[in-house]
């Protein structure tokens, strides 16, 4: 019976159970331990049925927390759904997140072979194998290496490629292919439309829009644990757009948690990852707490980013979306690499500009009204505050994005006491920002603002975050006061 | 079409338990300079302590003592570790169970294998050992093996519910460390339990790991052999363990992904 089908899925319904905060005293405590604990149930995926057939590649698009991981999750077997069924024919390999679990102490050699015993290989033939996994990952030199000293992309190569060994009849891939460089990308890519000459089945997640259109036969979207289309893709997406367009919600920020900087940005082989000072997990993370996570403040915005260096993030605002970008800085050196930077990327010169000079002075210069979202990396300790701010609100873009050292100490022209009250005084002084002075200087400059919360984030490894780790460093997404209802 | 539920049975993941259980072995020594050795120093040191302590200072005068105390050592340490690795195999484990398909029992059964592989070297040991002290042991000896895998039967009877019960109160680790603490006095490790007023004896006719071990030691040593009555309860907890745990697992086990 329904020999051309590879996955049947017939009314699924998944709820999580989302307990209450655990709390730190003790009547709280002993009050836990001998109640159950409360918890709410959060309905994922509500009565999803589709069917897909051998040899299709389905794209599965929606918004995060629309349900796409849970639903590859249910396929892969890895959870159970609360009610429905699942039927599948045929061995299933699937690539969930980055990693794969891999055992960091173990050398690649012998995490290929446990990873292709849980696949279903048996311990020879995936020994056999091991030589063309490597190959395939271009990894041969590192066969010998522990995972532990792998960057995140050849861990997710050497995942990819011993997933694609086991020569499953079912893939399901969420994300993955984001991660890798450009030429991976494009070999798995390549072996995407290999395993569909084979009469394979791919299920994959992406956020890539056009990767979708380019290679799915069919794709799913999810809304709120619902599948709001179906079909050809084209026209998938076109409803996605419609839904999803304009209307991400201004708080974004707190819901879209994620354990890893996922599709980021800054992949392997960006020339931002080159220079000897970049540390990766650093610029994905910043990355993904300042633009990922406020898409928002870059959709369709003009952007200025008050000190651009090599260009770094005016790359990620207009990767965001942004549609056009002005850098201010005042170091020849760094703002030619700035240009070659973003030239490389080919990105036309007709989305950017940058500007040699005092910003300050630059900003005097500029009209109100003329960008609509500011970036702020680090000025705060180096310049005048109250007069950038004061061009700042005279500009009143609608968003700020501010990245800075807090609790240390440089040398400013404002007084601010412990309390956070700023007043000007005569000469240079010494002081020290606090979150609370910055709230005032906000406040005091008609902004609305949240401290972006690093640790709600779901950040597991923080190296090269250790000042935002320790609360040396906040970052702030500020708002014009009334502008944007009372969200904030 | 394979339903959900349809799996393939435990047994035809023994290759990859043992391959889990044996790589895991290795990580953990690889980066101690003496590497393997510490599975046999450690349980040597820590006899050779109780040795000093209980002879020298409390002049124990059981016969045969020093092999007395080493087989009670091997045996108590046989289920403290295999239990104790078993409570940690699936939160240790949390980047698999959530990101592939895999019965979880896996990972129970191949800590218990590793910490099983380090006691089968102890036990070797212990032979050895017999060897020096010129010790010629009873042919009951060779019945010893059945009492270790009742034991190891028991210890991964345990693990099961363990491991899972910890996925969700982090709080047991902590518990458990302060049963096998105290376990470690309420069993006749480094003192005869016969010895001892009857009005404690309870205590060591319901413990089954004290049970086991006044077994293994009348089959390996020539120490009575306690009466029949005496070894229903160490021969059948074992098996009613590992039901009832396996079982709790087996319905805990559908939520585990979620958890992690």
């Amino acid at each position: 019976m329904m020999e051309n089908i590879a996955i049947k899925v017939e009314n699924i319904t998944k709820d999580f159970r989302i307990y209450q905060e655990k709390t730190d005293s003790l009547p709280d405590f002993f009050h836990s331990v001998l109640q159950r604990r409360d918890y709410q149930l959060l309905r994922v995926l509500d009565d999803i049925s589709f069917e897909v057939q051998k040899g299709q590649v389905v794209g599965i698009i929606g918004r995060n927390g629309a349900g796409k991981t849970t639903l590859l999750r249910i396929l892969a077997k890895i959870i159970r759904p609360t009610s429905g069924k699942v039927y599948t024919n045929g061995r299933i390999s699937a690539l969930l997140r980055l990693g794969i679990g891999f055992n960091p102490n173990l050398n690649a050699k012998d995490n290929i072979v446990i990873y292709g015993m849980i696949l279903g290989l048996s311990k020879s033939e995936i020994t056999k194998k091991v030589p063309e996994v490597l190959e395939y990952s271009e990894l041969e030199k590192f066969a010998s290496t522990p995972i532990r000293h792998f960057s995140s992309g050849m861990s997710a190569r050497l995942a990819f490629a011993t997933a694609m060994t086991v020569d499953p009849d079912i893939l399901i891939v969420d994300e993955t292919l984001a991660v890798g460089d450009v030429k991976f990308g494009q070999k798995s890519f390549k072996t995407f439309s290999t395993m569909k000459d084979k009469n394979k089945t791919i299920i994959f997640v992406s956020h890539n829009l056009s990767q979708v259109k380019q290679i799915c036969d069919s794709a799913i979207f999810l809304h709120e644990g619902k599948i709001g289309a179906m079909g050809d893709p084209a026209e998938v997406i076109k409803q996605y757009m419609e839904i999803v367009g304009e209307k991400e919600p201004i708080m974004k920020a707190t819901q879209n948690v994620t354990s890893n900087p996922n599709h980021n940005i800054f992949v392997e082989g960006s020339v931002f990852l080159k220079n000897p000072a970049t540390i990766p997990n650093r610029l994905r993370w910043r990355t993904k707490a300042l633009f990922d996570d406020n898409s928002f403040a870059f959709k369709n915005k003009s952007v200025l980013d008050l000190d651009c260096r090599d260009g770094r993030f005016m790359y990620a605002a207009i990767m965001t979306g942004a549609k056009f970008v002005q850098g201010i800085g005042n170091d020849k050196g760094l703002l030619e690499l700035c240009r070659s930077n973003l030239e490389s990327y080919g990105i036309d010169a007709s989305q950017y500009a940058i500007l040699n000079g005092n910003t300050v002075s630059i900003l005097r210069s500029l009209k109100p009204h003329s960008f609509e979202t500011i970036l702020c990396f680090d000025l705060f300790k180096s310049l005048d505050i109250n007069n950038l701010l004061k061009e700042i609100t005279r500009l009143d873009p609608s968003f700020l994005v501010i990245d800075s050292d807090v609790n240390r100490p440089f040398r400013s022209k404002l007084n601010a006491d412990n309390k956070g009250a700023i007043s000007p005084v005569s000469k240079d002084e010494m002081i020290s920002l606090n979150k609370k002075t910055i709230g005032n200087l906000l406040n005091k400059y008609n902004f609305d603002f949240k401290f972006l919360d690093w640790q709600d984030m779901g950040v597991v490894n923080w190296t090269g975050l250790e000042d935002y780790h320790k609360g040396n460093r906040a970052s702030i997404l500020a708002t014009k006061k009334n502008h944007v209802s009372n969200n904030l | 079409m394979a339903s959900l539920s349809e799996g393939r049975s435990i047994w035809s993941y023994r290759n990859l338990i043992f391959t889990i259980a044996w790589t895991d072995l290795k990580s953990r020594y690889r980066s101690t300079s003496l590497g393997f050795l510490w599975s046999l120093l450690e349980p040597l040191l820590i006899f050779s302590v109780l040795y000093v302590v209980f002879t020298h200072l409390f002049g124990n005068r059981t016969e045969n003592y020093p092999l007395y105390l080493f087989l009670g050592v091997i045996m108590w340490h046989m289920f403290a570790k295999i239990s104790g690795a078993g409570l940690h195999s699936i939160v240790n484990k949390g980047s698999i169970v959530g990101k592939i398909y895999l019965p979880t029992e896996v990972f129970v059964l191949s800590s218990s294998l590793a910490s099983f592989i380090n006691v089968t070297l102890e036990i070797g040991v212990f032979f050895i050992f017999m060897v020096a002290l010129q010790f010629i042991p009873p042919i009951t000896a060779l019945l010893f093996p059945l009492v270790v895998l009742l034991e190891l039967v028991l210890a991964v009877g345990i693990s099961f519910p363990l491991s899972v019960f910890f996925v969700f109160y982090r709080d047991l680790e902590y518990v458990w460390s302060v049963i096998t603490f105290s376990g470690f006095y309420f069993t006749p490790v480094f003192y005869d339990a016969s010895s001892l007023p009857a009005s404690v004896q309870p205590i060591f006719l319901y413990n089954p790991v004290a049970g086991l071990m006044t077994l293994g030691r009348a089959l390996t040593l020539g120490t009575t052999i306690p009466p029949f009555d005496q070894l229903i309860f160490p021969l059948v907890v074992p098996f009613a363990v590992l039901g009832i745990g396996y079982a709790i697992f087996r319905h805990l086990s559908s939520r585990i992904a979620e958890e992690l």
